[in-house]
């Protein structure tokens, strides 16, 4: 037996949005993602923590279930593993079952079940700090007793909020004691640990016995004081606003228009600063190197392509703060269900829009996250739709063709131009996603329409620390990005934009002559009628790879054209003598819907597992996209008046 | 620096950079054949790196295929 399988391995199981991960990332040192929702963790993460004695214990953390009949793929990777069924995965040694102490109710049902199994089982009574905050009578030692199973408190967006789980584990590693509920389901207990599990049987069980425990639950909550749980007023004094029909709305485009109002507005000064230091680093380059390929490579590859990516940081990192300050206040489960009227007229239902939120980021996680909808056919409409959604990746390509071509000023009310565009290129990408949806809808017989049923959480002040976590992440995936795959990509156009070298007296521009100039001439035929040229033509090919690529391709197709006294990193003066408006315009249309992503492609034939849909994906949204260019070109030329 | 020594820098990066996108972006199974197709011609570390991740960051890393361990092994 090797290291890894001798280390016991702890389970943390419980339903969505009761804290598993975060009580994971205290107990491992773990940064995985948390929010103030549910259906945030869709496959098993585990991580390693060390007890205070030195010994080792793997720890997973399992997606959110409500019961043992899984209902969700991510359900069924929980209930596959509490239930012994995956064969390379051994049964759990522990099962921690995590409880929101503020939801005992709901979350109790899903322990007795548990219990039932025969597994040895901890309660974690999580968020303790906030039940009695509520004023609820919360006592752990009785509520052991009522379930016959250790419970230990929790608060697991605290520093140490973990410590009674650890010490409960550090004893059970040390002395192991039975953590089995005492005269529950014996014959399960009968054959120990390592007995197979009888899965249909604990399966049929718990199906009969989902009235018994509700009824279990009620008796042991009255057993305790805690039968009339008091209203969450502040939480519902704020839904009576942020829910209401009418103003409800109103608050969720206010809010969102802020956000992008503020990414413009806030992130200029840093972005200056980036500029300027990648302007000093050419500088310096190019006194320390003669003229050459070496420093050709360095300053026409490697800081015009890669550096004017990087530019982007600052407004990547303003729009994830304020996304994650929305996730983790418990905000956003509130716009899902405002949004469910709306979504369930296009065919989607409310649980779509947590995938559909998740793909703001990138595509790639919000179609893991649609394993959260029960219903496949509207698992399969939030897949093909989630790329319509405008990741961070098309973020730069935004900013820099807004920030060149449409002028910083007020159109009144102190609402800037630039941030009003950006707002209806995400208003578009979403557009086109519910208009795509719609017409699914009615290829596809649907289904009966089912109700939205989910949980609203209670308000938080956002975490500082989860917000620092999730910043910090973020901008590593960005820098990681550009320092890897963005750079490489960016090294290979160079060559490929440098050779063959022309001969002597060539008239035109060396990239005109090279592999990369012959192939974009190519390409221009196809892209001439909606408006690029072929050096757009030639950085769409890279940035098949990830979108953002092709400010760098463009960055670097530009400086390799240019006289030589342009400055690298500085696209932006490039591309505004180069191109005229509607050229801008098309481009940016293009990239509303453009399918240039070869990871979420790859994403949606994992999760379809079918190359069927992502084929479909990549068609439409191609079609979608010249058509959308097309005729944002024709229609600025016909209002500009242009010939 | 002579033009020789730059135009070596140069290919240096510009292969590296080849090999690294092939990784980074080619499919699973087509990093794993051509893993197995140069097997003996380049050292097993860099062939067992160059089939052993996956596709995007999100997909985080995957373990290096049985067969070609132990054929590096």
């Amino acid at each position: 037996m090797n290291a890894v399988a001798a280390e016991p391995l702890v389970a943390l199981v419980g339903n969505p949005n009761c804290g598993k991960t975060a009580l994971f990332n205290l107990l491992t040192g773990s940064r995985q993602k948390i929010a103030n929702y549910a259906g945030v963790t869709v496959e098993r993460k585990e991580g390693r923590l060390r007890t205070a004695s030195g010994s080792r214990v793997r720890v997973l953390d399992l997606p959110g279930a409500y019961s043992l009949r899984p209902r969700t793929p991510d359900e069924q990777i929980t209930c596959d593993f509490v239930l012994g069924r995956l064969a390379d995965e051994p049964r759990p040694d522990v099962v921690v079952a995590v409880v929101d102490a503020t939801n005992l109710r709901r979350h109790l049902r899903l322990v007795l079940a548990l219990r039932r199994l025969g597994q040895p089982v901890i309660v974690a009574l999580n968020m303790v700090d906030l039940a009695r905050r509520r004023g609820l009578p919360i006592d752990a030692p009785a509520l052991g007793r009522e379930l016959a199973l250790p419970v230990v408190e929790t608060v697991g967006v605290r520093a140490g909020g973990a410590q009674s789980l650890l010490d409960y584990l550090e004893r059970q590693h040390a002395a192991p004691e039975s953590a089995v509920a005492d005269g529950v389901d014996a014959p399960a207990r009968a054959g120990g640990r390592a007995a197979p599990l009888d899965e249909a049987a604990a399966v049929a069980a718990d199906m009969a016995s989902v009235a018994a425990d509700q009824h279990e639950v009620e008796r042991i909550l009255g057993r305790l004081g805690l039968e009339g749980v008091p209203a969450d007023t502040p939480s519902d004094r704020i839904d009576r606003f942020v829910l209401h029909p009418v103003v409800g709305p109103l608050v969720l485009s206010a809010t969102l228009f802020l956000v992008f109002q503020a990414v413009f507005a806030w992130a200029q000064p840093f972005m200056r600063a980036i500029t300027a230091l990648i302007a000093a680093l050419a500088g310096l380059i190019g006194a320390a190197l003669p003229a050459g390929l070496l420093q050709s490579l360095l300053v026409d590859g490697v800081l015009a392509g890669a550096g004017s990516v990087l530019v982007f940081l600052p407004q990547i990192v303003l729009l994830f703060a304020f996304i994650l300050v929305l996730e983790d206040s418990g905000y956003l489960p509130r716009a899902a269900f405002l949004l469910d009227r709306l979504m369930g007229s296009v065919g989607l239902s409310g649980r779509s829009f947590i995938p559909l939120l998740s793909s703001f980021a990138c595509a790639v996680p919000g179609i893991l996250a649609a394993r959260t909808i029960p219903n496949a056919r509207d698992r399969t409409v939030t897949i093909l739709i989630a790329p319509l959604m405008t990741c961070s990746a098309r973020l730069p390509v935004y900013t820099l063709l807004i920030g060149t071509f449409v002028p910083a000023r007020t159109v009144g009310f102190g609402v800037g131009l630039q941030g009003l565009v950006l707002f209806v290129l995400y208003a578009a990408g979403v557009g086109g996603a519910f208009a795509v949806a719609w017409v699914l809808k009615r290829l596809r017989r649907a289904n009966a329409i089912q109700p939205l049923q989910m949980e609203l959480p209670t308000y938080h002040v956002p975490s500082l620390r989860n917000l620092g976590i999730g910043l910090l992440q973020r901008v590593e995936v960005f820098v990681r990005r550009v320092g890897t795959i963005i750079l490489a990509l960016m090294v290979l156009l160079w060559f490929l934009s440098s050779f063959p070298a022309p001969p002597a007296g060539y008239p035109g521009p060396a990239i005109e002559y090279s592999l990369a100039g012959r192939l974009g001439s190519l390409l221009a035929y196809l892209f001439a009628p909606i408006g690029f040229n072929w050096q757009i033509s030639i950085a769409l090919v890279p940035g098949l790879a990830a979108r953002e690529v092709v400010v760098g391709a463009l960055g670097t197709v530009y400086a390799l054209s240019a006289a030589g006294s342009d400055v690298a990193g500085q696209v932006a003066p490039l591309i505004a003598r180069a191109w005229t408006l509607p050229t801008a315009f098309a481009l940016l249309a293009w990239y509303v819907f453009a399918p240039q992503c070869l990871s979420t492609l790859v994403a949606a034939r994992r999760e379809t597992n079918s190359w069927r849909y992502p084929a479909i994906m990549a068609g439409y949204q191609f079609a979608l996209a010249y058509l959308a260019a097309g005729l944002t070109y024709h229609a600025s030329r016909w209002l500009l008046a242009l010939p | 620096m002579s033009a020789l020594f730059e135009r070596l820098i140069v290919a240096a990066a510009v292969l590296a950079s080849a090999l690294y996108a092939f990784k980074a972006l080619a499919p699973f199974g087509w990093r794993v054949a051509v893993a197995r197709r140069l097997s003996g011609r380049l050292p097993d570390r860099l062939l067992i790196w160059l089939a052993g991740q996956g596709a995007c960051d999100a997909c985080g890393p995957r373990p290096a295929p049985a067969a070609l361990r132990r054929r590096s092994r």
